[in-house]
C-alpha cells in the first residue's frame, strides 16, 4: 500500500482506496465503540477517478506503475481488472463511469490489454469531499518514509458503495452471504463511527444529488433491508462472529437498533 | 452470614470423600501444645492404599492475606516448638483464593479450603494440589466494595497523598474539602480492609500506602465492576459552540464535569470532536434546553455532546470548581479509571495517566 502511495504521490496522484481497506483508513482513528471491529486487509480496491485518468499519458503511468514498476500481475479470468502480487495482495480496479474511454459490458479500458476498471455506477460522486489520509502512523518505526498519502471516499459515498455492493450480494445471481454479511458490517462500522460533521456533510452531500437515481435507489436498499433490526441486513450482522462476541443477543440488538436509527436519519434529506 | 471455625471443622469432618484420595483419620481439636501453645487442631490424614501423616492445623474463617500471614507466623512458630520433621503445617479456611494460596505456598504451608481445592506437601513423600474450585462460601470473602462509591474515595485520597495521612481525621477532612462527604466510621472501615489486604501500613502517626500501583489496579478492578457505572444512561445533544455551551453551564450554574476522551483532550493528551460531560442532575439540563438557557438541543443520532447523569461521589472527588473561563474536569485518577473502561484507545492514554499518578504528589488532580 504504501509502494502504491509512494508510486502514485511520484507523479502527484494520490491513489483513492474504497472496500474494506477504505473504511479501515477513513475510520480507523475516530472513537467509538464499533472501533474494535474495524479489520485491516491486504485486499486493495483502487477506484480510478475522472480527474486522474483525464489524460492519456497519466493512464499510461498508472498502468505502468501497477504492472511494470510494483510488478502486479494480471489474474486469469480477470483480464486488466484484477492483479495479484506475491501470494496474498490483491489489487482490483474500479472506476465511476467516465466518458471517453473504450467500454465492454461492465468494463471500462483505460489502457487496452493492460488496465481496466470495474465500472461501479454508484461511484459517480466519488470525488467529492474526498479524504485524505497520511501513511505515516501505519508504517513501521524503522520504514518511516516521506508522508505517503492516499485518500479515501467520504464516510457518505463509503456507505453508498457498500450499500450497493451488499445488495448486489444479498439476493440475485451474484448472491453470497458471507460477502453480503462483510458488507453489512462494513456498513455497521461506518454508520457507527460517523461524527455529527460527517453527518452534516453527507446531508449537504444528498441534498445537492437528491434527484439523483443513485440516491435514490441508495434509499430504497436502506429502506428495504436495514429499515429494522429484523431486515436482512442487520439480521447478517447480528450472526457475524465478530460482531461483538462478548455481548448477549440483546446488547446486540441494542447496537443495531443504533446503527438503524442513524442510517435512517443519514439517508433522510 | 460468616461461617465460624466449629461450623469449618464440623464441615471437614463431613467432607466424605471431597478430598479423595485424602480421608481423615484422627481429629483432636484445640491441642495445647507442650510449650504452652495452643493449636486449633492436630489431624491425621491418609492416603488411599499410601502413607499417612499429620498436620498441624490452624483454622480461619476469613481468609484475608492479614489474616494468612498473621496464621503462617502462628504455624512456625509452634512448628518450631515441636521438634518433629514429620509433622505437616496446614491451614484450613472456607476459601483459599490465589493471592492467599501464593503466599502460603511461598511461607511451606500446606492448605485446605471447604471449597474443596487443596494443596498438600509432605516432605517429598506427598505432593496434591487441586484448584479452580468457585467459592462456596462468598460471604467469607474480604469486603469488596472498599474500591467503590464513597468507600473508593479513601483508596484515591491515599493515592493523591502519597507521604501519607498521620490519623483517620485527616483522611476524613482531606476527602470532604474535596466535594466529597465521608464519615469517620467509613473511613475507619475501609482502611481496616485496605490493612487486611496488606494495601497500607498503620502505626500510631501514620496511614501510608505499601503499593500505590497495587493499590490503583484494586480501584481499577472496583470501578470495572461496578454495576452503577454500568447502568448509567448517557444522553447525546449537538452544540455548534463548545465555548458556548460551558459558559451556559456556568451561568446557569449547572453542575457538570468534563469526562472521557474530552477530558483527556483538556488535559493534552487526547484529541476528540465529541464533547463528554457528567452532570448531577440530567433534568436540570434537559429544563434548561428546553427553556434555551443552554445552546444544545436533543439528537440521539448525531449529537456531538454526551452527556451522563452520575451520583458516583468518586467522579465529583477533587475537581477544581470550574471558572467562566475554565472548565471543570474530573482529576486523574477519575480519568485514568474512565480510560482503562475505554477500550480499545483509552487503555493507551491510561498509561500515560498512570505514570503521572505514581509519581507526582501533587494533589491538584
Amino acid at each position: 500500500m504504501a509502494d502504491l502511495a509512494e508510486s502514485f504521490n511520484r507523479i502527484r496522484l494520490k491513489p483513492v482506496i474504497c472496500g474494506g481497506l477504505g473504511i479501515y483508513l477513513c475510520f480507523h482513528e475516530c472513537e467509538g465503540e464499533a472501533q474494535v471491529l474495524i479489520r485491516t486487509t491486504n485486499d486493495i480496491d483502487l477506484i480510478l477517478t475522472k480527474t486522474q485518468v483525464i489524460e492519456k499519458a497519466r493512464c499510461r503511468a498508472i498502468a505502468e506503475i501497477i504492472t511494470g514498476e510494483l510488478r502486479y500481475i494480471v489474474r486469469e479470468g480477470r483480464e486488466y481488472l484484477h492483479f495479484k502480487k506475491n501470494q496474498d495482495q490483491y489489487l482490483d480496479i474500479l472506476a465511476p463511469p467516465i466518458e471517453g474511454f473504450k467500454t465492454e459490458g461492465f468494463m471500462i479500458k483505460f489502457v487496452n490489454s493492460k488496465l481496466h476498471g470495474h465500472i461501479t455506477n454508484e461511484a459517480c460522486f466519488i470525488e467529492e469531499d474526498l479524504r485524505t489520509v497520511s501513511l505515516l502512523p501505519f508504517l513501521p518505526d524503522n520504514d518511516k518514509r516521506s508522508n505517503f498519502e492516499v485518500q479515501v471516499p467520504s464516510p457518505t459515498n463509503s456507505l453508498l458503495l457498500k450499500l450497493f455492493a451488499f445488495n448486489d450480494r444479498s439476493e440475485g445471481q451474484r448472491q453470497d452471504s458471507e460477502r453480503a454479511q462483510a458488507h453489512a458490517l462494513d456498513i455497521y462500522i461506518a454508520i457507527m463511527l460517523t461524527k455529527r460533521t460527517d453527518y452534516l456533510e453527507g446531508q449537504k452531500f444528498l441534498s445537492r444529488h437528491k434527484d439523483s437515481e443513485i440516491i435514490q435507489r441508495a434509499q430504497s436498499i436502506v429502506d428495504s433491508k436495514f429499515s429494522s433490526v429484523d431486515k436482512l441486513g442487520w439480521q447478517l450482522v447480528l450472526e457475524a462472529s465478530s460482531f461483538y462476541p462478548e455481548k448477549n443477543v440483546r446488547q446486540k440488538r441494542e447496537r443495531l437498533d443504533d446503527a438503524k436509527r442513524r442510517l435512517l436519519r443519514w439517508f433522510t434529506i | 452470614m460468616r461461617i465460624t471455625e466449629r461450623e469449618i471443622i464440623q464441615h471437614l469432618q463431613r467432607a466424605g470423600d471431597q478430598y479423595a484420595p485424602l480421608t481423615i483419620n484422627r481429629f483432636e481439636e484445640q491441642v495445647l501444645l507442650p510449650q504452652g501453645y495452643r493449636i486449633d487442631a492436630i489431624i491425621e490424614f491418609s492416603i488411599q492404599d499410601g502413607p499417612s501423616f499429620e498436620a498441624l492445623v490452624e483454622i480461619t474463617p476469613v481468609s484475608t492475606p492479614k489474616n494468612i500471614i498473621e496464621k503462617s507466623r502462628q504455624l512456625a512458630d509452634c512448628l518450631g516448638e515441636i521438634v518433629r520433621s514429620d509433622i505437616v503445617p496446614l491451614l484450613i479456611a472456607p476459601y483459599i483464593g490465589t493471592k492467599q494460596a501464593k503466599i502460603l505456598a511461598d511461607k511451606g504451608i500446606s492448605w485446605i479450603d471447604l471449597s474443596g481445592n487443596m494443596s498438600i506437601r509432605v516432605s517429598n513423600q506427598i505432593y496434591i494440589e487441586r484448584t479452580g474450585r468457585r467459592n462456596r462460601f462468598p460471604d467469607t470473602a474480604p469486603i469488596k466494595k472498599i474500591f467503590q462509591g464513597t468507600s473508593s474515595l479513601v483508596s484515591r485520597a491515599l493515592l493523591l497523598k502519597p507521604e501519607g495521612f498521620s490519623s483517620l481525621y485527616e483522611v476524613v477532612d482531606f476527602i470532604n474539602v474535596r466535594d466529597a462527604s465521608i464519615t469517620k466510621s467509613t473511613v475507619s472501615k475501609v482502611l481496616k480492609s485496605l490493612e487486611e489486604e496488606l494495601l497500607i501500613n498503620k502505626s500510631k502517626s501514620l496511614i501510608s500506602v505499601t503499593n500505590r500501583e497495587k493499590l490503583l489496579e484494586k480501584l481499577t478492578e472496583g470501578y470495572l465492576s461496578s454495576t452503577e457505572r454500568k447502568s448509567r444512561e448517557t444522553y447525546r445533544f449537538a452544540t455548534e459552540s463548545t465555548k458556548k455551551l460551558f459558559f451556559d453551564f456556568y451561568q446557569k450554574q449547572l453542575v457538570y464535569v468534563a469526562c472521557g476522551f474530552y477530558a483527556a483532550q483538556i488535559k493534552g493528551l487526547a484529541v476528540t470532536d465529541q464533547i463528554t460531560i457528567f452532570v448531577k442532575d440530567i433534568e436540570q439540563v434537559r429544563m434548561a434546553a428546553k427553556q434555551n438557557w443552554i445552546r444544545i438541543t436533543p439528537d440521539a443520532e448525531f449529537g456531538n455532546v454526551s452527556i451522563t447523569e452520575v451520583k458516583d461521589p468518586g467522579v465529583w472527588f477533587n475537581v477544581p470548581l470550574p471558572m467562566y473561563n475554565r472548565d471543570a474536569v474530573v482529576d486523574d485518577i477519575e480519568l485514568y479509571l474512565e480510560m482503562m473502561a475505554d477500550t480499545p484507545r483509552g487503555p493507551k492514554i491510561a498509561e500515560q495517566l498512570k505514570r503521572r499518578i505514581l509519581e507526582k504528589s501533587d494533589i491538584s488532580g
